[in-house]
């Protein structure tokens, strides 16, 4: 796979991008947050591969749980 | 077994649950026991939910699978039993090496990205494997996080819990609970994108 966008220390990463993916479950994301975590989908195919990948997980994981309808 | 008997409904009375309700108590016989670390109590909510599935049967309106509507009341009875609960949710010792330890080192480059030579592009293979299969290998793989760490990641992901009452119940910090369940997260995503693979 190319085009993988490479990020120094100190600027948002793919960790970070996952870090946020994820905690959108908890909670909703500051505007800042988003617009970080778009900038660097547009950029990285891993991460949104990895985006689609918690998606589809976290829809199975909902309909496990019943989530999918709340009682 | 799927429907192995549930203590404390006699034979006529579970007649009138159909075999479509019943085919679920394996399931949330293990989905209690999860959550709850307690054979007996683990039944009991299991046996109370069965016994309000029975009182609510006539009124329900096949709206909601009624796999989703049983595990949305054991979910109900779960809660209870931890709310009553004057204690912590039992941990296992060491919780706090579980949570470093439930960092996969692989996973990503020392610069945060994701290490190219160990990420799985595997997307979900949902023409080829039946629902049942997908959901299977979610509860495989969520069964797979250490004792502890499932516990806690469920009263968040399955009883809805804030990280505040998680606290309360676990007495773990803040910052320990969202770094359990971000590091819970990427190992399921981890371990089900691996599963993936396997139907392909």
């Amino acid at each position: 796979m190319t085009g993988h966008a490479v990020h120094g220390e100190g600027s948002f990463n793919c960790a970070d991008a996952a870090r946020l993916v994820c905690e959108e479950r908890d909670r909703a994301l500051l505007a800042a947050e988003q617009e970080a975590l778009g900038d660097h989908l547009e950029t990285c195919p891993y991460c949104q591969a990895a985006r689609r990948q918690f998606a589809a997980v976290f829809g199975d994981l909902d309909e496990l749980l019943g989530k999918d309808h709340p009682s | 077994m799927d429907n192995e008997p549930i203590s404390g409904l006699n034979v006529d009375t579970k007649g009138e649950l159909p075999q479509q309700a019943l085919a679920h108590t394996e399931f949330l016989r293990r989905l209690a026991m999860l959550q709850l670390n307690n054979h007996a109590e683990a039944e009991d909510a299991v046996q109370e939910t069965y016994m309000a599935a029975l009182k609510g049967w006539s009124g329900y309106s096949n709206k909601v699978p009624v796999r989703a509507w049983l595990i949305g009341i054991l979910r109900h009875k779960v809660t209870d039993v931890l709310r009553q609960r004057n204690r912590y949710v039992p941990l296992d010792d060491g919780i706090e090496l579980e949570i470093e330890n439930l960092q996969e080192p692989d996973m990503f480059s020392s610069d945060g990205s994701w290490d190219p030579t160990t990420f799985v592009f595997t997307n979900t293979p949902q023409e080829q494997v039946a629902r049942q299969e997908l959901l299977a290998l979610v509860e495989q793989c969520m069964t797979a996080l250490p004792a502890s760490t499932a516990r806690i990641f469920l009263m968040r992901e399955y009883l809805g819990m804030e990280s505040t009452e998680i606290m309360e119940k676990t007495a773990l910090s803040a910052g320990n609970i969202r770094v359990l369940l971000h590091r819970a997260r990427l190992r399921l995503r981890a371990c089900v994108v691996r599963g993936w693979g396997e139907f392909l």
